[in-house]
């Protein structure tokens, strides 16, 4: 049995398509060198023919484009916006609380400025409430406790002066009677003339009140005074307590009392340190803040001549008509 | 007439190239761009001799090839296209007729014609790199010519009907 002879190849064919795909590679291999001018004048002219196809194109399918772009972006654009309010939501909270946080760190500050110019050991806290408290009018409840060392009969301070002396301790929190407590007695040193006196609270916020050991003792509005310790007392010497605001005499006698504003604003407190080693020196006045100085104003009148320049008016003639 | 109806595809590809580039690239799909201008050469090469079916996909090549904002150089696509449009051309006794067959061959091409771009853009050293992985672009690709093979094919078929009623090709 004879094979039956295959079908005749049309070799003529192939090299028709070998010759369309040699010409294909030929083509992008001198385009991506870039080097062959004549193909990079055709791409150009090619382009140049295309470009207002594709720009009319453009027009008339950017609705259309438009409307899918947007309908294939809904979730991510619902993303970006949540992101975007989050980051804004940050944004608003970092903003108020710049303020606060500026605040703070100003107390913090003197604070340390103040101890340390004292060589007080201090241990930082935070007052977490404030008010009436074991029998106390004016207490603070601070958040440290016997954990930083904190004892009973410690005093705390804040950056610009005494606050009070702890009164409680737990494991984290201490409760601290303010120097404006009406049961709180200080004893003082006037900075400007050295006498000494007892500062006691009298509640509510209210000025305190200086009274002298010696009932010649004299004492001006804008005296400063010092914690006056005693060997054995509780509050530290040094420490700065307020400014005689204004003076009176006691009950019918030479001897003098005084109105005295704390240095720290004890309604407001935030940062407080509580004084855990005294200094083995007396710091005596160098944590007193400086006197605030009030400039005088001078006013100085000038007189300066007045130039008139006369303006064209009506004449009057006495002259009869 | 002849000459007419081939410049009447060429218009239909620079047409579709245009649409591709303008239209359906912003659009921003996941992976590849829809390949519309590969699915005319399909449907064109389903009707044509092999060696006609090539010179369309060469043509066409060229055309997305040559469009302002291609990234590929001049003749990629036309070698891929080509290619794509003579061994469809070779099997087009099979899809005449058929539903499924010039599904599946969209399907095929659509994911072939990137992985051959890419063989070719590494053959002649050219850089190009996608934002996208191949696999990625290559599975969307399949199933975007897919979809589009849905509309486009019958689409073609019913034109073919419209202007050359006797001869089922509007360009032989």
């Amino acid at each position: 049995m004879a094979l039956k002879p295959l079908p005749p190849v049309d070799t003529d064919k192939r090299r028709i398509f070998a010759g369309i795909l040699l010409l294909s590679l030929v083509l992008s291999f001198l385009d991506a060198r870039a080097s062959f001018g004549p193909l990079n004048l055709a791409r150009q002219g090619m382009e140049t023919l295309l470009s207002p196809l594709v720009t009319g194109t453009s027009s008339i399918a950017k609705p259309v484009g438009d409307f899918f772009e947007d309908w294939s972006q809904v979730g991510s654009k619902d993303e970006i916006i949540k992101e975007l309010r989050v980051e804004n939501a940050e944004l608003i909270a970092q903003i108020q609380a710049a303020p606060d946080a500026l605040r703070r760190v100003a107390e913090l500050d003197q604070l340390l400025q103040t101890a340390g110019l004292g060589e007080f050991r201090i241990v930082l806290a935070r007052s977490i409430s404030a008010g009436s408290s074991s029998g106390y009018g004016s207490t603070i409840l601070i958040d440290a406790g016997t954990v930083d060392g904190i004892e009973v009969n410690m005093s705390v301070m804040a950056g610009y002066g005494l606050v009070g002396r702890v009164i409680e301790v737990t494991k984290n929190t201490a409760l601290v009677v303010l120097i404006s407590d009406s049961t709180s007695t200080v004893g003082a040193r006037v900075a400007e003339n050295g006498k000494i006196g007892f500062l006691s609270g009298r509640g509510n916020n209210q000025d305190m009140l200086l009274e002298f050991v010696d009932p010649t003792a004299k004492v001006s509005v804008g005296d400063r005074l010092v914690s006056y310790g005693v060997a054995g007392g509780i509050f530290a010497s040094g420490i700065p307590l307020g400014i005689v605001k204004s003076v009176k005499a006691a009950g019918g006698n030479s001897s003098l009392t005084a109105d005295v504003q704390p240095f720290v604003d004890l309604r407001n407190l935030d940062l407080v340190g509580v004084i855990v080693s005294k200094p083995r020196t007396d710091p005596r006045d160098k944590l007193l803040p400086t006197p605030t100085v009030i400039p005088t104003v001078t006013v100085t009148v000038t007189a300066t001549p007045e130039v008139i320049t006369p303006t064209p008016s009506a004449t009057i003639s006495n002259e009869a008509p | 007439m002849k000459l007419a109806r081939s410049f009447f595809l060429l218009f239909v590809l620079a047409t579709a190239a245009a649409v591709e580039v303008a239209l359906l690239g912003p659009i921003g799909l996941p992976g590849a761009t829809p390949p519309l201008v590969m699915i005319l050469v399909l449907s064109a090469s389903i009707r044509r001799t092999p060696n006609r079916a090539a010179l369309v996909g060469f043509v066409a090549g060229i055309i997305v090839d040559a469009m302002p904002s291609s990234v590929t150089p001049l003749g990629v696509s036309a070698f891929a296209f080509a290619l794509m449009a003579y061994v469809i051309s070779n099997i087009r006794d099979l899809m005449i007729g058929s539903v499924g067959l010039p599904l599946i061959a969209a399907a095929v091409t659509g994911g072939l014609v990137p992985l051959v771009q890419q063989f070719q853009m590494s053959l002649i050293g050219a850089d190009f790199s996608r934002s996208e992985p191949l696999l990625v672009v290559l599975i969307t690709s399949a199933l975007y010519a897919v979809m589009l093979s849905t509309i486009v094919l019958p689409a073609l078929a019913w034109l073919e009907e419209r202007f050359s009623p006797r001869n089922s090709s509007f360009v032989r």
